[in-house]
């Protein structure tokens, strides 16, 4: 099946078949920001934004994103620059593997969220695993991010 | 996990008459959990295109259409009014946002997961199915049969009634399936029901029907209550914990939610 999918900006059109899934679409066409990590809707590291909502991207069927408009990491270049910076600056950032999903969640908060609470922080970023970094660091660096935009 | 057509229903009736031409089609909900599942889908069809994703307040209940997703049901706050947030807080422990963005009610219901933290919240507030073919039905009677329907699901009905509520999930991590959850609603009477048993969401009838039989409540007969549920609730064992982990939580918890929506002095 053809389907077209706007990726940062750009019309694409892909050959799919009924159970492939956006992830494997996406990274088999060179889109490898979008990382595979448990491959089963647990992790957060294959969030993408679709029609800016974050989804997971490993268990989105590619059909059923017919038409839509979606957003990696390459596609906001500019916040994800700074989103890096707060990172470095809290030392928040080790393997860098949950990263990029991470990033997309945290544009998606400061869409969704004018001024979120610590607790609605951690709300919203509870689907988004880090092996590495114990998540106290990361939140540090997401206030950081978040401060500087307001 | 192997589909070999994808099909986009344009109407009720083409999705209904698709799901019935093959014992092997299937609908798709949000399909988080469909990489989970080994059995071989023929045509997977697609309900995305019928606007069955709308919330509508009627004046005797709420009509929640099976394709809104877990976080448009965790935004819909007239209706967490009227449930003293009893479903926000379950929705609230359901993964994460990316994930709720996904999942539909239609699938979590449909998909009778014994691990539903939506079923046994949606229990207590008496909702009712509406299928295409089959009609109105209470999620009781739903998840009391052997084999769900081959019908299409077109919404779930909560009834407007206001009331206090008590939900708690236990899991060994945030993320993880729960190892028992349980939901109180109070209103001219109680409801309680218990979920990840590890068997699915069940009402416990004989609890309800001692406490709603009582003269009074206080300490005394809410203690005994909960022995009652104790006796009555089928726990069993599973890798995320043993029945007398189950026994000893459900003891703790049923107690605290009923002190709790009771009104009750400890």
């Amino acid at each position: 099946m053809n389907i077209r999918l706007r990726i940062n900006g750009k019309w694409i059109t892909f050959t799919v078949k009924p159970d492939e899934f956006l992830l494997d679409t996406l990274r088999n066409n060179q889109i490898i920001s979008v990382k595979k990590g448990c491959d089963g809707s647990t992790c957060g590291s294959c969030t993408i934004l679709l029609n800016n909502q974050p989804v997971l991207a490993c268990s989105l069927l590619s059909v059923r994103a017919d038409e839509s408009t979606i957003l990696t990491v390459e596609g906001h270049a500019e916040e994800v620059e700074k989103i890096a910076v707060a990172f470095g600056k809290e030392g928040a950032d080790q393997c860098g593997f949950c990263n990029p999903g991470m990033a997309l969640m945290i544009i998606a908060l400061k869409q969704s969220h004018k001024n979120p609470t610590d607790d609605e922080i951690k709300h919203y970023m509870v689907g988004n695993l880090c092996r590495c970094s114990g998540y106290q660091a990361q939140f540090k660096a997401i206030k950081r991010y978040l401060e500087e935009r307001l | 996990m192997q589909i070999t057509e994808y099909y986009k229903a344009a109407t009720v009736e083409d999705a209904y008459q698709r799901l019935n031409l093959d014992s092997s089609n299937a609908i798709l909900g949000g399909a988080l959990w469909l990489k989970q599942t080994s059995k071989p889908i023929q045509t997977a069809i697609d309900l995305s295109a019928l606007k069955l994703n709308v919330i509508k307040q009627e004046s005797a209940y709420f009509e929640i259409g099976s394709m809104v997703t877990l976080s448009q049901l965790y935004d819909a706050d007239s209706l967490h009014q009227m449930t003293d947030n009893l479903l926000k807080e379950s929705l609230a422990s359901i993964m994460g946002v990316a994930f709720r963005n996904m999942a539909t009610v239609g699938g979590s219901v449909i998909g009778r997961f014994a691990f539903s933290d939506l079923i046994t919240p949606l229990l207590v507030l008496q909702a009712e199915l509406v299928f295409y073919h089959q009609g109105q039905m209470r999620l009781t009677a739903f998840l009391d049969q052997k084999k769900p329907p081959k019908d299409i699901l077109i919404s779930v009905r909560i009834p407007t009634i206001k009331g206090r509520a008590f939900f708690k999930k236990v899991s060994n991590t945030v993320l993880d399936f729960s190892i028992l959850n349980l939901a109180i609603f109070k209103h001219e009477s109680v409801l309680i029901g218990v979920g990840a048993r590890p068997g699915i969401g069940t009402l416990a009838q004989a609890m309800m029907d001692y406490l709603n039989h009582a003269d009074k409540i206080d300490e005394t007969v809410i203690n005994e209550a909960v022995e009652i549920g104790l006796q009555t609730i089928q726990l069993s064992h599973n890798q995320r914990a043993q029945k007398a982990y189950r026994k000893q939580v459900l003891k703790t918890y049923l107690k605290r939610g009923l002190i709790e929506v009771m009104n009750c002095e400890h």
